[in-house]
């Protein structure tokens, strides 16, 4: 038997990981794809900002708080991986210097993605003493498994750079390109109207 | 980069295959209590109800119209049916029978709790609990097991490739 800190974790992180829920791992991959990997600290931060995003809103919809149309949120997902996978494409000569609404984004990015598991979640919380406690550790968990999803695309973004000698900037726009088109198929998916 | 888009293309059509991309979280809850002085353990499932509808109709069952007004009269016959297949107690090797107390539906009407008891013998050493509630609609079902016995409390994590676990006393 494990605790209940430690079973809700697995959900978390076994969520992100799962290939199915790829909208996750591809705005990561999107956040992540200007980067090198020795600018791990940056990226550090922008995935800790959109994890602080998507744990506020599923707080606030697990307590019934703040609740919008699963139909919207599932639409403005795709929208917000659009996007990421868009600006890519800019200043990317600079990469050095970042704009600070850069670091925002991702945060309010992470609003929306959080209201988009809440439906599911919180009538599962209903019967629990405490909701907090495992909310916490879910959404620790998530940020393990968006860590994880970040360290792998870097092994490879290194793999490719290294030795396969493809050029970064090449690389990341090839990689936001790939996204780009996902994110359209999925808006066309999802689209509610 | 030719090279590249040749095995990228495999990669991303792999994506759009996929029947669906949403993220429905597919988690059941099962709490189970035991109770020493009627030495039963008491079981409180909570299940989403079109997906336990769903898991019904693909086991053969009928259309029930589970916690609506049209709700078939001997719905709760085949709930029973379907729970007793689906969540089953061994106490040191010896299966346990279940018995059906009844259902209530959420407050939001998503999901329905369950609640089965079954009778034990008073003291054991070992408890198997096995739950695979809709593992036969999802492969990534997850249902979580809460069990409390005497002051014992602990969390199992249950999925189709380890749907039962045994706790040890």
């Amino acid at each position: 038997m494990h605790s209940e800190f430690y079973t809700y974790l697995r959900l978390g992180w076994q969520h992100i990981a799962d290939y199915r829920a790829y909208d996750h791992i591809l705005f990561v991959i999107a956040l992540c794809a200007m980067y090198l990997p020795s600018e791990w600290r940056r990226l550090l931060i922008l995935v800790t900002a959109f994890t602080i995003g998507h744990s506020l809103t599923l707080a606030l919809s697990a307590l019934n708080i703040l609740v919008l149309p699963s139909k919207v949120i599932e639409f403005l997902i795709p929208v917000t991986i659009l996007i990421t996978a868009l600006l890519n494409y800019q200043n990317s000569k600079n990469s050095s210097q970042i704009p600070i609404y850069k670091y925002f984004l991702p945060l309010i990015f992470g609003f929306i993605h959080g209201m988009g598991f809440s439906n599911y979640f919180k009538s599962l919380l209903g019967k629990e003493e405490s909701v907090v406690k495992p909310l916490f550790a879910f959404n620790i968990g998530i940020e393990i498994g968006q860590l994880l999803i970040v360290f792998l695309f870097m092994a490879i973004t290194y793999l490719f750079v290294n030795f396969f000698k493809i050029k970064h900037s090449k690389w990341s726009k090839l990689i936001s390109g790939i996204i780009v088109l996902l994110a359209l198929y999925l808006m066309w998916e999802t689209k509610f109207w | 980069m030719q090279l590249l888009f040749t095995f990228f293309i495999p990669i991303v059509s792999f994506f759009i295959s996929r029947e669906t991309y949403l993220h429905d979280i597919h988690v059941s809850k099962c709490e189970i209590q035991f109770n020493e002085d009627s030495s039963t353990f008491e079981i409180a499932t909570q299940i989403y109800i079109d997906d336990l509808q769903k898991s019904l109709l693909g086991q053969g069952f009928p259309e029930l119209h589970l916690c609506s007004d049209r709700e078939l009269k001997n719905a709760d016959d085949y709930l029973f049916n379907y729970l007793s297949q689906k969540i089953r107690l061994t106490v040191d090797g010896k299966s346990l029978t279940p018995k059906y107390i009844g259902k209530e539906p959420s407050d939001d009407f998503i999901a329905v709790w369950c609640y089965l008891e079954f009778s034990s013998p008073k003291s054991f050493k070992e408890l198997k609990v096995k739950d695979e509630v809709l593992m036969d609609l999802y492969d990534d079902q997850r249902n979580i097991v809460n069990i409390k016995v005497k002051d014992q409390k602990g969390y199992l994590l249950l999925y189709s490739k380890h749907n039962e676990e045994t706790v040890k006393y």
